[in-house]
């Protein structure tokens, strides 16, 4: 099998991270993992991920977003795929939904517990994009961001 | 008004034929007649014995009649007089008539007469009797209205809940000091005001509003909920007040603080939500990595295989210890009665569960020590509760300790109190921790702590079993350095 795209999962859940690496592995693709956000922003700069999978609470809070935010700022990382994994469903009726992704700068949304089919649907659908992602083509701004 | 007692009558006259005439006569009417032959003789005789009439004659040596209606008229206002006069004029009879004779009779006078003028004077007298009587019982009856009225007002003004009335066109009536309290009014202002506006809540001044409306005929309770203008949350009851013909006068509410309520309320769900998180998640991983092994994503590695089993054994285990902390912890909360407590000795159950842990200090290379006094006195407890405690004080110290590390258990008198300390030098935790570090499934975050399971109970459990003992746990911590739990435990007084 050919070596895909390296996706990066940033989640503080080791039994997430086992699951979520071995169904991106069995698919081919390069997979590696961050348990906070400063390794995780490491890794991002020196192992150039794709894709990274991003959770929205990580390790508390919004710190998920804060996170996304910088990874959009930076020039060198803007162009990386970004999946926002959620939870928050446990504590509130909220729903984060695509549409989020107007304002909020992700460009796709998954909710915990993940099922295989939906992630690799979704993982595939964005680095098969037609339009290759190349740095400086979003703005820098999360607020207005919108894909394509 | 005469049946069960007979009047009684005095006939005072220095003529004994006047007075015998007039016995005969009042006798035969059923009256009960004594007689006096001289203005003095009478006067002594009234005051012995309680007169309803007395028949005064004006010429009489000794005291004369006028002398003798005055000291009756001073003496006894209701004993009815009537005068008797052989000098029938106009002058004298309008001067004793002044003074207070209820009547007069000129001599010569007839049977009838007597017993016309008698009689008249006797139902005066009833009359007048009667009448002391209602004023009695009225002004009785008034004092134990106000008596009441005070009384109520006190037992409304001491309620802790706030009572408000209204009237018909719903202004304030009424309005005890808690609830003036409660809705920040001043009662004297808001007393007489209409209720619409006042209270600065327009959901409870419309209910108020709509209950005066209502044609109750049976009494309905309106209840509702809202924020007092201090976050406080007030539950409101609202009944009319209605009278026999379901005419509906006013209202009454009852407001009662269920700020405590609801917060505890809130622990409740918040505490509920959290537990269901926290027992989600294990499942939710076993379910995933049973899914691998299902859609063949191991690639036929035994490997990674076995591992994913053995992960999902874990998970499966620290569920069950979830569990049972959660058993533990309804139990700690039980209390009084179905506990059972008795005088025991600390340091041989301390004893036993560093006995316990060698093993796991041992295989960690980390060295458990207990150090106690000598003696210490008993404290009253439940033994079960106290092991459960030292344990996870113990298997905390040591899960949290590196290699090559110390954790001491000592036990020690503090002031009048038992002082059970386990010190370790392991990884410690920040301030921000240290706040924490009991609340339930709070479990420090950084990255040594990440690789140390739990369930986030263990510390929670332990306060629990500690206040339940009437004693004080607390933390003191340095990063990097190590970490002492101190439990104070009351000394048990045998009396």
């Amino acid at each position: 099998m050919s070596q895909k795209e390296k996706i990066l999962l940033i989640d503080d859940d080791p039994d997430f991270v086992m699951i979520n690496r071995t169904i991106l592995e069995s698919e081919g693709y390069q997979v590696d993992a961050a348990h906070d956000p400063d390794s995780a922003w490491e890794k991002i700069k020196s192992w150039k991920p794709a894709l990274i999978c991003l959770d929205v609470m990580m390790p508390s809070g919004t710190e998920g977003f804060h996170f996304a935010y910088k990874v959009r700022r930076d020039p060198e990382t803007q162009h990386i795929a970004i999946i926002m994994i959620t939870a928050i469903h446990d504590f509130s009726d909220f729903r984060f939904s695509t549409e989020d992704g107007d304002f909020l700068p992700v460009d796709e949304f998954i909710e915990k517990p993940i099922r295989k089919d939906v992630l690799l649907a979704k993982v595939k659908s964005l680095l098969n994009s037609a339009e290759p992602r190349k740095p400086g083509q979003r703005s820098d701004q999360g607020i207005g961001w919108k894909k394509n | 008004m005469t049946a069960a007692a007979p009047s009684r009558i005095l006939i005072v006259d220095d003529e004994e034929i006047i007075r015998i005439g007039c016995q005969r006569i009042l006798e035969d009417a059923n009256l009960i007649v004594d007689q006096a032959e001289n203005g003095r003789a009478g006067w002594e005789m009234i005051q012995q014995t309680p007169y309803d009439m007395v028949l005064l004659d004006l010429m009489m040596p000794e005291m004369g009649g006028l002398e003798v209606l005055d000291e009756v008229q001073k003496y006894d206002d209701k004993i009815i007089p009537i005068i008797i006069t052989g000098f029938a004029t106009i002058e004298t009879a309008v001067d004793a008539m002044r003074k207070g004779a209820y009547d007069y009779l000129p001599k010569p006078f007839s049977p009838d007469e007597l017993r016309t003028k008698v009689n008249r004077g006797l139902e005066k007298r009833w009359l007048m009797l009667q009448t002391e009587q209602l004023r009695e019982e009225r002004d009785r009856n008034l004092l134990e209205l106000t008596n009441e009225k005070s009384r109520t007002l006190t037992l409304i003004n001491c309620m802790r809940e706030g009572f408000v009335a209204t009237n018909r066109s719903g202004q304030i009536v009424l309005m005890n000091p808690a609830a003036q309290h409660m809705l920040r009014l001043n009662r004297e202002k808001a007393i007489g005001s209409a209720v619409a506006g006042l209270f600065g809540n327009p959901e409870l001044e419309q209910k108020i509003a709509a209950t005066l409306e209502t044609v109750a005929r049976t009494t309905t309770v309106t209840h509702m909920e809202f924020k007092a203008s201090d976050a406080r949350v007030l539950q409101a009851n609202i009944s009319p007040i209605v009278v026999d013909q379901g005419e509906t006068l006013g209202t009454v509410t009852i407001l009662i603080d269920v700020t405590e309520d609801k917060k505890v309320e809130q622990m409740k769900s918040d505490f509920v939500s959290l537990v269901s998180h926290e027992l989600k998640s294990p499942v939710a991983a076993i379910a995933g990595y049973l899914n691998l092994i299902i859609d063949g994503l191991t690639g036929g590695n035994p490997e990674k295989e076995r591992d994913i089993i053995v992960r999902s054994r874990d998970k499966a285990d620290s569920l069950l210890a979830l569990i049972n902390d959660l058993l533990d912890m309804a139990r700690a909360e039980r209390r009084g009665a179905a506990k059972v407590r008795a005088p025991l000795d600390i340091v041989p159950l301390l004893g036993e569960s560093v006995q316990f842990y060698q093993n796991d200090a041992r295989s960690k290379s980390v060295s458990l020590t207990l150090t106690a006094a000598e003696t210490l006195p008993q404290i009253l407890g439940n033994s079960d509760d106290l092991s459960r405690l030292f344990a996870n004080l113990i298997s905390n110290a040591i899960k949290y300790t590196l290699a090559n590390g110390k954790v001491e258990v000592s036990a020690r008198m503090h002031e009048d109190q038992v002082e059970i300390s386990v010190s370790d030098t392991g990884i410690g935790m920040s301030g921000q921790d240290l706040e924490k570090i009991f609340g339930e499934f709070y479990r420090a975050k950084n990255a040594l702590a990440r690789k140390i399971t739990g369930t986030g109970l263990g510390l929670a459990i332990c306060r629990r079993i500690v206040q339940d003992h009437h004693g004080h746990i607390a933390v003191e911590s340095q990063l990097d350095v190590g970490s002492t739990f101190r439990v104070t435990l009351p000394v048990y007084k045998n009396k």
